[in-house]
């Protein structure tokens, strides 16, 4: 007898499996549930958006993703490993990597010595100095090189960000509000950075730019009150009236 | 040409120290010698506390009891064994020992700034009752001493020659070759990728360990290597007035170590030294002219220093210096 | 069985004492988020408010009641203003500064005043249990330890003052939006947290004595007491105090007073392991 044929999909998903998955993850402050029981998949290569009004959970999910914060409940699976009690540190080892909220640099230093310890890490001194070159012509970030990152614009500061993140050469990328603060200009270029990403690293995008999120395409999550409400394309989204009725503030 | 400050600054003042070491002996007067012996010595106790609260961010206001520790460890080892190439070594290996200790609780731990300045000063204030209520107790042959302190302490040998013993100049050399050396170490350390991770966890420690460095461990040995500079400190204290009491580990003299590394500069190495010697040089003669109790004057000093010119002395030069040339160091903030 | 009574009540006594140093500090701490390093000049100057006023003739009670917590007070409102209001959100420099001002008035103490300074006999005679002598004092401390910490209590649950004292510690903008002078609200807290520290060192006075570095006996364990309570002022003192008191004191029984300490130190540090916020920080966010 013959097996039932597989599909291209059925192959990835048994030789791949997701790079990231959660089970049932909770985090509760006090009595507020902040992320409310989330089952999260994300394929390897994939570059994913999560959208939301405030206070729907992205953050915190993000926090937990890195170690920042201990899950209440469930759990995190990162290449099929448990990372849900991991140190922060030993996630960022196994190849998390994250641009925060608000811009998490080292204001003091140059803009290159915050890139060369993020290169530095891993990879021995010659190595290093050829990532922090290549990161930073190809964020356009050469003139500022010695710069003190704390004498930056916001916007400047939020791509100094992005290239410790690129010097790390990380596994999973999370980006959380990346387009804060950028000009138009700026947008479109980490929109194309993101388009490179595609297919070589795993990136999750906390977004409320739409625009943008349309502009990268992908699929699209939407969080509501720390849970998925839904999962499809931003097309499709776009015309869900139960994600508009979310963002508007009716139930 | 662009001068590279970083190198030329720390080599220049390494290779005067040598020099006085060399030609100061055969110029001055010995009390002389024995009295900058004694500046030398808070130098390197300062250049300890610039290592892990000035880069290290670590907020240690118990250093004092490294140093005590170091003091003890050595003359009651010199007493019991005679030979002081031993001591010399416990003096620094004990308090790396206790600072390991305490620091795995601390770091590992993950206690506030806070706590870590109240744990570190209780320490040091806990050291001191109890050394003086220990009067009789003894450690081998060595009794303690209590509020007495342990007088009478030899110098130190010759390694293996019990009986060729440090000269008033030799203290001088060697206690200035050890604050050349520490003071060239520390540079080195610093310049390291383990100094600059140091550095960074003091910039922003989420950042650091969000890219995946493990901030504790890092901490853990900045403390360690810190009470190992500060035991040595010690040593050489106990060796410059052949003797060691509880008043080290006093809130006094805690206080006066912060006040030197926070006048000098935090983030700075040779600031450090400024402002130990200023500081002491303005203490002794406050007590020796009787004019008002020195500890006013400290306070004042804290006090100003903290409310308007919270970066220190070195720094505003080394602001200026920093125009003239390519990234020097951290700038040393407070917080 | 007497010597088991008389057990309790240096144990209960050693609780009352820690909770006693501890309070003034734990109500800056707690409600200002400051360390007041020069703390344990307060107690010590509490001590001389009493001390003098009393060897000048004025009744002990008096002084100890309502001389020294005064005085002590309004220094501690010129205090908050001079050197504490300029350096708010700054938490080591704050530690830093009053450090400094803890240098300062133990120089200034030691120069006016002098080393030395006759105390005041414990009044109130010993009692007799079995074969005991306790000092009645031991009691009137307890006692007034238990008043004063049920005092603040009822301050800042039940009377406006204390209410706006706690709605405006946690947020102070919303706070200065509803009409509250916000800078008199710190400075009054800080000199309640002086005046109450000033109490407790003249209460204090005649059982340990009064000299300019009294004070460092006690910072270690009002520091300790008030980091390893957490953030609640009532809840966090009164706890930490029992957890300490009681294996100080047994330690203390058991070897020597500073063993006891010792005890303190390592039981702090094993404690901060656990719990690094301390015993309440992590489980009560609101409240005393």
């Amino acid at each position: 007898m013959h097996a039932p044929a597989l599909s291209d999909a059925d192959v990835r998903e048994m030789t791949n499996g997701p790079i990231l998955r959660t089970v049932g993850l909770r985090k509760t402050f006090g009595g507020v549930a902040a992320v409310d029981g989330v089952d999260f998949a994300l394929a390897e290569g994939e570059l994913r958006c999560i959208i939301g009004p405030n206070g729907a959970g992205k953050s915190t999910f993000f926090k937990m993703l890195t170690g920042q914060l201990r899950p209440s409940e469930g759990r995190i699976l990162f290449r099929g490993q448990d990372i849900s009690r991991q140190q922060r540190f030993r996630i960022s080892q196994l190849g998390v990597a994250i641009k925060t909220q608000v811009p998490s640099v080292y204001d003091d230093l140059p803009v290159k010595e915050n890139v060369r310890l993020s290169a530095a890490r891993k990879q021995r001194p010659a190595g290093v100095r050829e990532t922090v070159h290549h990161v930073l012509t190809r964020l356009n970030l050469s003139n500022h090189a010695d710069r003190l990152v704390g004498e930056l614009a916001h916007g400047q500061r939020q791509w100094v960000e992005l290239a410790m993140l690129l010097a790390a050469d990380p596994t999973l990328i999370l980006l959380d509000e990346p387009t804060a603060g950028l000009t138009r200009n700026e947008v479109e270029r980490l929109a194309q950075l993101l388009r490179e990403m595609r297919g070589k690293q795993s990136v999750i995008v906390v977004e409320h730019d739409m625009a943008f999120v349309q502009m990268i395409g992908g699929t699209v999550t939407v969080f509501h009150e720390g849970r998925i409400l839904v999962e499809d394309t931003m097309a499709n989204i776009r015309r869900n009236t139960q994600v508009r009725n979310v963002y508007l503030g009716k139930r | 040409m662009k001068l590279n400050w970083a190198v030329i600054g720390p080599a220049a003042a390494a290779g005067c120290g040598l020099a006085l070491a060399g030609i100061l002996p055969s110029v001055v007067e010995t009390f002389v010698l024995v009295d900058l012996t004694a500046y030398i010595v808070m130098s390197i106790l300062a250049l300890s506390l610039a290592l892990v609260w000035g880069y290290g961010g670590i907020l240690c206001f118990g250093q004092s009891a490294f140093f005590g520790l170091g003091g003890y460890a050595y003359v009651i080892g010199l007493i019991n064994l005679g030979d002081s190439t031993i001591p010399v070594a416990l003096g620094i290996v004990v308090p790396m020992i206790f600072a390991a200790l305490l620091g795995y609780f601390l770091f590992y731990g993950r206690v506030g700034d806070i706590y870590l300045g109240v744990i570190t000063l209780s320490v040091s204030l806990i050291l001191y009752n109890l050394i003086n209520s220990g009067a009789q107790f003894k450690i081998g042959s060595a009794a303690i001493g209590g509020n007495n302190g342990i007088p009478g302490v030899p110098p130190i040998n010759f390694p293996g020659v019990p009986s060729s013993q440090l000269s008033y100049e030799g203290s001088f050399q060697l206690s200035l070759a050890a604050l050349v050396i520490i003071y060239v170490a520390l540079h080195f350390l610093l310049a390291s990728n383990f100094g600059r991770v140091v550095v960074a966890i003091r910039s922003n420690e989420l950042r650091t360990e969000l890219l995946g460095y493990d901030a504790r461990l890092y901490k853990l040995v900045t403390f360690v290597v810190g009470a190992a500079i500060a035991g040595l400190a010690g040593v050489l204290f106990a060796n410059w007035g052949s003797f060691i009491g509880p008043t080290v580990f006093s809130i006094f003299f805690s206080a006066q170590i912060i006040i030197w590394v926070m006048v000098g500069g935090l983030g700075t190495l040779l600031g450090a030294v400024a402002g130990a010697s200023i500081i002491q040089a303005v203490t002794t003669w406050l007590g020796s002219n009787k004019i008002a109790d020195p500890n006013i004057i400290l306070g004042i000093i804290f006090i100003v220093f903290v409310l308007l010119v919270p970066k220190g002395i070195q720094p505003r030069l080394a602001d200026w210096l920093r125009s003239l040339s390519a990234w020097r160091g951290s700038s040393g903030k407070l917080t | 069985m007497d010597f088991f009574a008389v057990v309790v009540i240096q144990v209960v006594y050693a609780i009352a004492t820690l909770a006693l140093i501890s309070i003034g500090l734990a109500i800056i701490y707690g409600m200002m988020r400051v360390i007041n390093f020069a703390h344990g000049e307060f107690l010590m100057l509490g001590g001389y408010a009493t001390v003098i006023p009393t060897h000048a003739g004025i009744n002990l009670w008096f002084s100890m009641l309502v001389i020294a917590p005064v005085t002590i007070g309004l220094f501690g409102v010129v205090v908050e203003r001079l050197i504490v209001r300029r350096l708010y959100g700054r938490v080591i420099e704050t530690m830093l500064a009053t450090w400094g001002l803890s240098l300062l008035i133990i120089g200034l103490v030691s120069w006016i005043i002098g080393y030395y300074q006759e105390g005041a006999a414990p009044p109130l005679g010993s009692i007799l249990i079995g074969s005991y002598h306790v000092s009645t004092y031991t009691f009137f401390v307890i006692l007034a330890t238990s008043v004063i910490v049920v005092g603040v209590y009822v301050f800042f649950k039940f009377t406006p003052h204390g209410l706006i004292a706690q709605g405006t510690m946690q947020n102070d903008r919303m706070a200065a939006a509803l009409g509250v002078n916000v800078h008199k609200v710190y400075a009054v807290t800080f000199g309640l947290g002086a005046a109450l520290s000033g109490l407790a060192g003249a209460i204090l006075a005649p059982m340990f004595g009064v000299m300019p570095i009294i004070g460092i006996t006690y910072i270690t364990k009002a520091f300790i007491v008030v980091v390893s309570g957490g953030s609640l002022v009532i809840g966090g003192t009164a706890s930490a105090s029992v957890l300490f008191g009681t294996i100080s004191q047994i330690v203390t029984f058991a070897t020597t007073p500073i063993v006891g300490e010792v005890a303190l130190l390592v039981a702090a540090v094993l404690l901060l392991r656990l719990l690094p916020q301390g015993i309440t920080g992590r489980f009560f966010r609101r409240g005393l």
